[in-house]
């Protein structure tokens, strides 16, 4: 066992900034991650001279420098009583108790469930732009990507410069950018990002439509075709409005989900965010969490982006180091940031068509197979809870733990019992968070 | 537009690792050296890296990021193993999959 002052889950924007902020303040600090090397979703990817490229080399080269111990390719799997920290690392398990945790585990793509969405070739905006930015690899020569939000530019910009036939579709009417003009004002960064994706789709000759969604893909073996329709302010589609594209890939972007399930299975209250319909992690100015030590920053305590998520990873790591000095100087570079993002947050928001009627015979636990339908009949006969589901039908009971299907479960258990997603019960998170080998589990003394 | 005949080079842009040599269910494929399985078997036309257990449908990467478990093959003669968490070496040997389902992980 370990004693480092600080350790810090998670290797994107928000846990690198953990790190430094209380490795500059003295403390010893050990950061783990699971991919090959700090990066995270936003500077993931090989190194070249692209300003972001050079920005996360810069920033590795400060956690060596500062002496941080970074642990890659390592996975957190439970912390227990608020400080023992459970790490598995190259098939060993190791245990970590430091004075102060930073919890910094990201977001994914948010998963909602449409006919045809376990086709091959069917795949979040997320995977889209991990294949071309970080793999050099096309997911298709044409596609359609569709969705909602400000992250479907970027990868929208990225595949068709990287020669991929790409039409964009988004749920949201145009306008819905010109609400953001007040909020925009006080961070010129973003606004000029925003407009050079917009010119940047104009040059590459994108096609984009607006007020339109995806409502099904189709193919045998492979995606082949994309069926799209108009949709009206609740993104509901019109009827008679559907169209059919010949297609290669298709990705779908409507926001992000934070991964709450460490934070969750070591106590850490959650609160409901009702623009997102999801549930985040608490935290108060200075990222302490409801856990005496615990802090949590970046995407799992909002999502804002990945400029937010190093500042308040650098208030984070300087609170645990008790520097107020350095939490208060990072905390300077929040407030119009934030504000920017809950204004993004709310023109963006899911509206309820986009989950309402899925169809009975859609999959929604892709990993146990389990349709809308098994849901439904079950919440019918009075399972009220995601367990009560769990132990009825598999649904959430595979490799993923829930991650694919939590949320489509929480929809339709609002819809059954009448009630909003807010009062629904959670399912249950304990560790392992992830699939651990169990070999490595059997020579392991879990801390009590 | 057809798909599955599409040259295998196609999807692939420059940059990446040494060009090493796979083994895809017996047959030989080119990869790049560290990148993920699943860029090499993605960008070589494979499409179906494993078949479901109940259902038998086709299926590939959804995340990407290593949150679905969707891009589950053999690996080296281990099963159930993501395609985009583990990185190419020369002379591995990959199988895609008929989902043997969870057995061999601990569950919460
Ligand atoms: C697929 C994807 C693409 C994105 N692309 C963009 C973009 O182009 N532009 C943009 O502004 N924003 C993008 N975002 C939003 C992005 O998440 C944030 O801007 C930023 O990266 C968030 O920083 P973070 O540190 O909170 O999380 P992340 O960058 O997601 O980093 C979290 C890290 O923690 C690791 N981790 C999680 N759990 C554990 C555990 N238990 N043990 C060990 N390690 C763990 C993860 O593997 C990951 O490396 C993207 C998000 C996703 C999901």
């Amino acid at each position: 066992m370990r004693e480092p002052d600080v350790v810090v889950v998670g290797g994107g924007p928000a846990g690198i900034g953990a790190a430094l902020a209380a490795a500059e303040s003295g403390q010893s600090v050990v950061l783990v991650d699971e991919h090959e090397r700090p990066a995270g979703q936003y500077f993931k990817g090989p190194d070249g001279s692209s300003k972001g490229s050079q920005r996360i080399q810069h920033l590795r080269a400060e956690l060596a420098r500062l002496g941080v111990d970074v642990v890659s390719r390592g996975l957190v799997w439970g912390i227990f009583e608020g400080r023992d920290v459970m790490v598995v690392h190259d098939g060993a398990s190791e245990h970590l108790r430091p004075s102060a945790i930073v919890l910094a585990t990201g977001a994914y793509d948010r998963p909602v469930p449409f006919a045809g969405w376990t086709l091959p070739g069917v795949m979040t905006a997320g995977a889209a732009q991990t294949l071309v930015k970080a793999y050099a690899v096309l997911p298709g020569r044409k596609v359609v990507l569709a969705g909602a939000g400000p992250f479907l530019l970027p990868v929208a910009t990225q595949l068709a410069e990287a020669g991929a036939e790409v039409m964009l579709v988004e749920a949201t009417p145009a306008r819905a950018w010109l609400g953001l003009a007040p909020a925009a004002a006080r961070v010129p960064e973003l606004v000029r990002e925003g407009l050079g994706y917009a010119r940047a789709l104009r040059r590459l000759g994108v096609t984009r439509l607006s007020r339109h969604k995806l409502v099904r893909a189709e193919g045998a073996e492979t995606v082949e075709r994309a069926v799209i329709a108009k949709v009206d302010g609740d993104w509901r589609a019109l009827p008679g409005s559907e169209r059919s594209l010949d297609v290669d890939a298709v990705a779908i972007g409507y926001g992000f989900l934070p991964s709450v399930e460490l934070a969750e299975s070591c106590g850490c209250a959650l609160r409901f965010d009702d623009d997102a319909q999801a549930w985040f992690v608490a935290v108060g100015e200075s990222m302490e969490t409801s856990v005496p030590r615990v802090y949590a920053a970046g995407e799992i305590t909002g999502i804002a982006g990945n400029v937010v998520s190093f500042w308040e990873g650098r208030v984070a790591g300087a609170s645990a180091a008790g520097n107020e000095e350095l939490a208060t100087e990072a905390r300077k570079q929040l407030g119009p940031r934030h504000r920017f993002a809950r204004a993004l947050g709310h023109a963006f928001r899911p509206r309820p068509g986009l989950w309402e009627g899925t169809a009975d015979d859609v999959v929604v636990c892709r990993c146990e197979e389990v349709t809308a339908g098994e849901i439904r009949t079950r919440i019918a006969g009075g399972c009220a809870s995601p367990k009560a589901l769990k132990d009825w039908t598999r649904a959430g009971m595979g490799l993923c733990q829930g991650r694919m299907c939590g949320s489509t479960i929480g929809r339709l258990l609002a819809e059954g019992t009448e009630k909003p997603l807010v009062e629904v019960p959670r399912g249950s998170v304990r560790p392992p968070v992830k699939p651990v080998p169990i070999h490595v589990l059997a020579g392991t003394e879990v801390p009590s | 537009m057809p798909t599955t005949s599409r040259p295998a080079s196609d999807l692939r842009l420059p940059g990446g690792g040494a060009a090493v040599t796979i083994s895809v269910d017996g047959s030989p494929v080119v990869a790049r050296e560290g990148e993920p399985i699943l860029a090499a078997l993605w960008a070589a036309g494979i499409r179906a890296l494993h078949t479901t257990a109940q259902r038998e449908e086709p299926r590939a990467f959804f995340c990407g990021i290593g949150i679905c478990f969707d891009c589950l093959v053999t690996i080296d003669g281990e099963s159930n193993l993501r395609a985009c968490m583990t990185p190419v070496a020369p002379g591995m040997s990959i199988e895609t999959q008929r989902d043997p389902g969870w057995q061999g992980f601990a569950h919460a």
